[in-house]
């Protein structure tokens, strides 16, 4: 199908009134969840996950983004006027929107923001477009060892990119992937770690866990965090930036753009690390980088273009490949399985209406976030007054809801309450949950590599090795893994070289 | 890396929970290499594990002892009593039924983040319990237990 066709297909889909009902209910809880601190995208996800089994796919999947990359937009709002990242994809925000905001010019930042983050979208979903296909069908060519090549490095790449040590990271992949191996396997049909719970026979489910993980688990944390808000008084006036700020900005978009477009494919990558690196690379490009932190608004335009652009292009490996680069699109590849679409390249040829539904509601819906984002602005301050201890019960109400209502079992109630506790633990011991969502929901497939591959081989391990594709890709995930060991190596000596 | 000496009681468990896991899926039959049986991947998964959490530790106890000395405070009260409530309101979630076991969850909740009125707790939660209701039950029909006061 040509690009046009599809494109026809996709809008005739996306454009059906109740896809754009859901377009727009995804990415208004997108920006309310982005605006407000305390709940992040993928616990937002995880919560509204079961109301989407009613729903058709093609809806659930429009709405679900829609979430996605409309926290991309929000996050920027409560950084710029409180100096408190809604998300974590803006906590850079905060350093020069704030300082902006006390300089009375918080309406140009929330303005560049808003349509730095609609460039940069439009341009992800483009790149989404037409990449996704092309990898589609370079994919097909590969077999059991290539997938399971390719799961390795996801999960090598994401822990190098993960905060805090590797090691660890990796400590939670493997227990990711433990954890999936709880029930009955599929092709022995033995019965593993399932202490005669019927309810664990089918598996640890991705929703209990997920919103144990990201929903209760920030919310304990949340808990021992008293922190007193002020809002910043004051008018919002003029959300126009001026020409100035076009010129000054103009740059770091399209910089962060690119940034945001390349890091949202890889794994590990995502919105949070494009941020970072954008705001990096705006203060080195910059011919005044002594202004950063005290209200240059390339620290804005940048960081707020580069999360956004990554959240769009994190789709590509999840549509292209059925292999998600975040927790989000992990939990989003929960959602595409139990709404019984088939992950992997084939994705796009089987679900073309799928596919380009969700494409053409992307560009739909980066539309709506930007009337969202700028008129209704207000609106969005009004809800940052809601207290907390009104917030947090009805966060958990809902989550605990839609934990029961997957399978309609308790257990999955006991289950999220055991991951909110694990999902806090975690955090205190600085353990980083996004490894293990990531290798729990690939577990199947990758056990389903793992022995198909030896299956072909006859228990030959070479076969990894002999194909060169498979070989390739595991080459680059062991170069992953080593890097830092050989970069401090190479640190030291210098060190020891200069006495 | 940046490691430091709390890292040990978490990779000392860690690596517990590895060997469990690694004898218990030998157990399990790790079959042939040219057809692995069901114990292959967890066996693999615990063996790692615990390297992985020995790779921790020594790192752990190479670090700043002054870490050692920080204090964390691993749950407070309102945690631990939120904890208990949960588990409390799963295990009697179908007795209770929907309504009542939300009901006081969320007005439990309320008053467990601070002190305000009783009369405010119940009224919010009746009114969130309403609309939930109404788009859970009547607009999403999602199955919903009644319990033993019936509705």
């Amino acid at each position: 199908m040509g690009l046009i066709d599809s494109l026809v297909l996709g809008f005739s889909t996306g454009l059906q009134p109740i896809n754009l009902l859901y377009c727009f209910i995804g990415v208004l809880m997108g920006t309310l969840v982005g605006v407000l601190p305390g709940i992040g995208p993928a616990g937002a996800i995880a919560l509204l996950l079961p109301a989407t089994f009613h729903v058709a796919p093609v809806g659930a999947i429009i709405m679900l983004a829609g979430i996605y990359y409309g926290t991309a937009y929000g996050g920027s709002t409560t950084s710029i006027l409180v100096n408190i990242p809604g998300e974590a994809s803006s906590v850079v925000t905060c350093l020069d929107g704030y300082q902006m905001a006390k300089q009375g010019r918080a309406g140009p930042a929330l303005g560049i923001a808003a349509f730095g983050s609609f460039i940069a979208g439009t341009i992800g979903v483009i790149g989404l477009m037409l990449v996704a296909p092309q990898l589609a069908r370079m994919a097909l060519k590969f077999g059991p060892p290539e997938y399971f090549a390719l799961v390795c490095l996801a999960l090598t790449i994401l822990t190098f990119l993960s905060s805090g040590s590797m090691v660890k990271a990796l400590l939670m992949a493997v227990l990711g992937l433990i954890l999936g191996c709880i029930g009955i396997d599929p092709v022995s049909g033995y019965s593993r770690y399932t202490f005669g719970i019927p309810d664990l026979m089918d598996g640890l489910g991705i929703v209990p866990i997920a919103m144990g993980l990201f929903g209760l688990g920030e919310i304990f944390i949340n808990l021992e965090e008293t922190s007193v808000k002020t809002i910043l008084k004051g008018r919002i006036q003029n959300l126009l930036p001026n020409r100035k700020d076009w010129r000054d900005s103009i740059g770091a978009i399209f910089r962060g753009t690119g940034i945001g477009f390349f890091l949202g494919i890889l794994p590990g990558g995502g919105a949070v690390v494009s941020s970072f690196v954008s705001y990096a690379v705006e203060r080195k490009v910059s011919k005044h980088p002594e202004l950063f932190g005290k209200g240059a608004i390339e620290g804005v335009a940048g960081p707020e273009s580069a999360n956004n652009a990554a959240s769009q292009t994190a789709f590509i490996p999840l549509l292209a490949l059925g292999i998600p680069s975040n927790a989000v699109t992990a939990i989003l590849l929960g959602a595409l399985i139990i709404q019984g679409v088939q992950p992997g390249p084939m994705l796009i040829t089987s679900n073309p209406d799928l596919f380009w539904g969700v494409v053409a509601s992307m560009y739909i819906g980066n539309i709506m976030l930007l009337v969202l984002n700028l008129p209704l602005i207000g609106m969005w301050v009004k809800v940052l007054k809601i207290p907390y201890r009104i917030l947090f019960p009805l966060i958990v109400f809902f989550t605990f809801i839609g934990a029961y209502s997957v399978n309609y079992s308790v257990g999955d109630l006991l289950i999220t309450v055991i991951f909110g506790i694990v999902g806090y633990l975690m955090r205190k011991f600085d353990y980083q949950p996004a490894p293990l969502i990531l290798s729990f929901i690939l577990t199947p497939f990758l056990e389903q590599s793992v022995r198909q591959s030896l299956l072909l081989s006859d228990g030959s391990f070479t076969i990894f090795f002999v194909r060169p594709i498979s070989l390739l890709i595991l080459t680059a995930a062991l170069l992953v893994l080593i890097l830092p060991v050989v970069k401090k190596r190479i640190w030291v000596t210098a060190v020891q070289d200069k006495d | 890396m940046k490691l430091r000496r709390k890292d040990r009681k978490s990779s000392i468990f860690l690596a517990s929970f590895g060997t469990l896991i690694a004898v218990t899926a030998y157990r399990f039959g790790l079959g042939a290499l040219s057809d692995p049986g069901p114990g292959f991947l967890p066996f693999l998964g615990g063996v790692i594990m615990i390297l992985l959490s020995a790779i921790v530790y020594l790192g752990a106890s190479r670090g700043d002892p002054e870490s050692e000395r920080e204090l964390i405070q691993i749950g407070n009260r309102k945690i631990l009593l939120m904890t208990a409530c949960f588990v409390l309101y799963a295990l009697s979630f179908r007795k209770f039924g929907f309504i009542l076991a939300n009901f006081l969850l969320l007005t439990i909740l309320f008053q467990l983040l601070e002190r305000k009125s009783w009369f405010a707790s119940l009224f919010i939660s009746a009114a969130t319990i309403f609309v939930a209701y109404l788009i859970f039950v009547v607009w999403l029909q999602v199955q919903l237990p009644k319990g033993f006061i019936g509705f």
